[in-house]
């Protein structure tokens, strides 16, 4: 019989409506004994005080419901992003906010390198904020003419090489590629449009290469606990179907020190496979699910993204007269899918940024409960930016849930205000209040690598609805600090049907906690993102967050 | 010497308008042309055909000597792969989502090694005015139809004539492409592969010389209309042979048979005025690409201007004359 730690707090915060706060945790094993006071908590029996958090506070571990681990490949490369981010070793990057801090940044990366010919990549590069400068081959020769060069744009659709590329790949040779971008002597500037093009540079293959390895999830892993999450959920990208790959989650989570438990969602109906192999093969791992590794839920993607015009929207459409976006599923491919998926009794998570795209999962989810009814599904449109009233009230009357892109007010805001879809609908993207007050469950989501994981941001950036640039977004659709706290906690897991388990502090639930140095309810919603993480509880197993942490 | 670029011609339509049918039609009826394929899934290809072997990962080898890529690398190790197996294929045929833009997928046959050649969209004749109002797919599907050089009309045995006849009317409002009638995806090889290259008929086909120039190698398909340009029987297409004595103004040439309704396919040799070398036409839609032509060792120089025209059936000799002025029809009509 395991021991039982008694954790004094400034403060708890449990999430249970039966008792808010508290002012410690007993801890037995791998599960909560007990929250209230230290003198009530000691009536339990035998037990150890262990006072290393008694200045802090304690919330539920907190609830990543979708973010990508292919992120932890990246991360093996440098970030050129605008926005500052943390890396999963902790170390700080603070943005490249002009092409001369970029190649900056990455002169000194390149001198890291252990091996005179590999290859740099980087990753983040994001135009949009650095004006209208592009990035080609005359600036990421100042890094180095010999050494090739490879740097991915934050969309994913484009990327900037330097000479050596265009040299070793022959890309002189390759102009009448659509996507190799050429100056007017019709010399490639190193710029590359679209997957036709960027193929041409072979660095994009050490790209994908670094997917799906033990280091890529240890790195996501580092990435999630870093800001307090004890569960994180990666809403597809990494092979279920590969071996190679599930044995290295395997070997991964199944270490002690792994600091966050995985979701792994399995992305369908993207290639050749039938559908009722999908549906075996999802079956089947879900069999295999441990505490730190849980298989079982399917992703489908319905629509692109705004910022991209290919998400899928309903009358008025996109400002100026674009076309509609893309279908990345056919119409008929999502309704087999989905019910293959319902009727086998799994959870869905539907990629919709469009509100044509939430009509149409909405219709989906309809049409397959009517055939197969099925309690407490939790089926939800992930993203969900457009989602109307109407949509969220039907959501509601579906049992649907909504995990919300709220970052997006922050980083896209700006944009979406002034040049995909005006104003009026800017202001009701995203729009929490509208699905809580419609009874809608929602979370917040980073969709790490596109916004930097972090659910203290999230919760900013949900309660301020203000831009990257300062500007009210919408401030009708914010809410408070304590529904944000909820969305990414127990409505996390309530959507990843783990709220049994996780979510709040309560007797019986895993000890999965998150330790802060401040009160998110308690401090201005700007400086929520700020709050210090000094730890995480994974099952009882404290894992302290800081530069000397453990990785 | 520089190997000649590899025809890539896409093939696009929405779910289930026939576009597997069509592709397996053409691998039955390639008729020793080494087709490559990429298709999204190995499972819809090669109902008649037996998969020989494995060439790597991702490319199979097929009876009758066409080879098969998936796209589970992607697009661009698929095309890589077409390129470097021995003997390279003399065509790719690149199957596209239903879902997919074929326009854009077009813009792989410009990667070095291929040249595009145009873009098929497969119609289900019973089901395109439906789609074109589907509440969640009308757009894309019109879009579709708008980027096809050619239209293959599938399905249509299943209207009745005032039926087809409407639906051909309104898709002809939709797009000027040319529509091929295909009712089971049956469609003579040479309106989606165009005509096979003087090299690789291998029947020694001399032109100029006044002989009937075999600018196919069809199957061999018995009788019938086509059959004296190799092109495989069909009534829903129409072949004819065309020449010139007198030198041709090539742009002239370029922009009267590029508007030429109905034209499905064409190609052939053009002498230009004065001492300039012969010119490769070829043709697919409304587009017409004139090109130096290489001379093969031990073919001979083109003397005439010859070029055989694939069109659908109700274009008649006289329109046809009228886009090609100066030329005569040679070859005897069926």
């Amino acid at each position: 019989m395991p021991g039982t730690v008694i954790y004094p707090a400034r403060l708890v915060r449990t999430l249970d409506r039966g008792r808010p706060t508290a002012t410690a945790v007993a801890v037995r094993g791998d599960r909560v004994l007990a929250v209230g006071a230290l003198d009530e908590l000691g009536a339990y029996g035998d037990h150890t005080i262990d006072d290393r958090f008694a200045e802090a506070v304690i919330v539920p571990g907190f609830v990543e419901a979708h973010a990508h681990s292919y992120a932890g490949a990246l991360w093996q490369s440098p970030y050129v992003g605008y926005f500052p981010r943390t890396g999963p070793d902790g170390r700080f990057w603070e943005g490249c906010h002009s092409i001369d801090a970029l190649v900056e940044q990455l002169v000194e990366a390149e001198r890291a390198l252990p091996d005179d010919a590999a290859p740099l990549t980087a990753w983040g590069f994001d135009p949009i904020y650095l004006g209208s400068t592009p990035l080609g081959a005359a600036e990421l020769d100042r890094i180095s003419r010999t050494r090739p060069i490879f740097v991915l744009h934050a969309s994913n659709h484009l990327a900037s090489v330097n000479s050596a590329v265009i040299v070793n790949d022959g890309l002189a040779g390759k102009t009448q590629i659509p996507g190799v971008v050429t100056d007017p002597a019709g010399r490639p500037t190193g710029e590359l449009r679209e997957f036709a093009a960027m193929f041409q540079a072979s660095p994009v293959l050490d790209l994908l290469a670094a997917r799906g390895t033990a280091a890529a999830f240890d790195a996501f892993a580092a990435l999630a606990h870093r800001c307090g999450c004890t569960t994180v959920a990666d809403l597809g990208g990494t092979p279920l179907s590969d071996p190679a790959v599930l044995d290295a989650l395997a070997h991964a989570t199944a270490r002690a020190d792994f600091p966050v438990r995985l979701s792994m969602f399995h992305l369908a109906a993207q290639g050749p496979t039938p559908i009722a192999e999908e549906v075996a093969l999802v079956a089947g791992l879900e069999g295999c699910s441990t505490t730190k590794l849980r298989f079982g839920h399917v992703k489908l993607i319905i629509d692109g993204s705004i910022q991209g015009f290919t998400a899928r929207l309903q009358p008025p459409g996109y400002l100026g007269e674009r076309p509609n976006g893309m279908w990345i599923t056919a119409p008929e491919r999502l309704r087999e899918a989905f019910g293959a998926f319902h009727e086998a009794g799994h959870l869905v998570h539907a990629h919709c940024n469009g509100d044509e795209a939430t009509e149409l999962f909405l219709e989906i989810v309809e049409q397959a409960l009517a055939r197969s009814p099925r309690w407490d599904h939790r089926h939800t449109a992930t993203h969900s930016q457009l989602s109307t009233a109407a949509q969220y009230r039907r959501m509601a009357t579906l049992g649907v849930g909504a995990n919300i892109f709220a970052n997006h007010t922050y980083y896209w805001g700006d944009q979406h205000r002034d040049v995909t879809v005006g104003p009026d609908r800017a202001a009701r993207m995203n729009a929490a209040a509208t699905a809580l007050a419609n009874g809608v469950t929602i979370s917040l989501h980073s969709d790490e690598p596109v916004t930097p994981i972090g659910p203290l941001a999230s919760m900013t950036h949900a309660v301020e609805r203000t831009t990257a640039s300062g500007a009210l977004l919408g401030p009708a659709e914010a809410i408070t600090a304590a529904q944000a706290l909820e969305a990414v906690t127990l409505g996390s897991a309530y959507l990843l049907k783990m709220d049994h388990e996780i979510g709040s502090i309560e007797a019986g639930k895993l000890a999965d906690l998150a330790v802060l140095d401040d009160d998110p309810l308690a401090v201005p919603a700007a400086r929520i993102a700020h709050i210090a993480v000094r730890a995480t509880v994974l099952g009882g197993q404290v894992l302290p967050v800081g530069p000397g942490a453990p990785r | 010497m520089p190997r000649e670029a590899i025809p890539l011609t896409v093939v696009g339509g929405y779910l289930a308008a026939g576009k597997t049918t069509v592709i397996n039609s053409l691998l039955r009826r390639a008729g020793g042309r080494r087709l490559g394929i990429v298709v999204n899934d190995f499972g819809e290809v090669n109902v008649d055909a037996q998969i020989l072997r494995r060439l790597s990962d991702g490319v199979v080898e097929l009876a009758g000597g066409c080879v098969c890529c998936d796209l589970s690398l992607g697009m661009g190790p698929a095309l890589a792969q077409l390129l470097s197996i021995e003997p390279p294929p003399a065509h790719v045929l690149v199957e596209v989502s239903g879902v997919g833009e074929p326009g854009a997928v077009a813009a792989w046959g410009h990667t070095p090694g291929f040249r595009p050649d145009g873009v098929a969209v497969v119609v289900p004749l019973d089901r395109i005015r439906a789609l074109a109002g589907d509440r969640w797919v009308a757009d894309l599907v019109i879009d579709q139809v708008g980027q096809a050089d050619l239209l293959v009309c599938t399905r249509g045995d299943l209207l009745d004539v005032a039926e087809q006849h409407s639906v051909t009317a309104w898709l002809r409002q939709q797009s000027p492409a040319p529509q091929v009638l295909a009712p089971h995806g049956e469609v003579p090889v040479e309106v989606i592969l165009g005509f096979a290259t003087p090299a690789e008929a291998g029947t020694g086909a001399v032109l100029g010389t006044g002989t009937e120039a075999d600018l196919g190698t069809g199957t061999g398909a018995g009788g019938g209309a086509g059959a004296a340009h190799g092109v495989q029987a069909s009534s829903f297409v129409r072949a004819s042979t065309w020449r010139s004595a007198t030198a041709v103004d090539i742009s002239t040439l370029e922009s009267r048979l590029g508007a030429l309704a109905g034209l499905l396919r064409a190609k052939g040799f053009a002498r230009p005025a004065g001492e300039g070398e012969p010119v490769l036409v070829q043709a697919v839609g409304g587009h017409v690409e004139c090109t130096p032509w290489l001379p093969e060792p031990g073919a001979p120089t083109p003397v005439d201007s010859v070029l055989t025209v694939l069109t659908t059936p109700e274009v008649a000799d006289m329109t046809i004359a009228e886009a090609l002025p100066g030329w005569r029809r040679t070859d005897h009509p069926h």
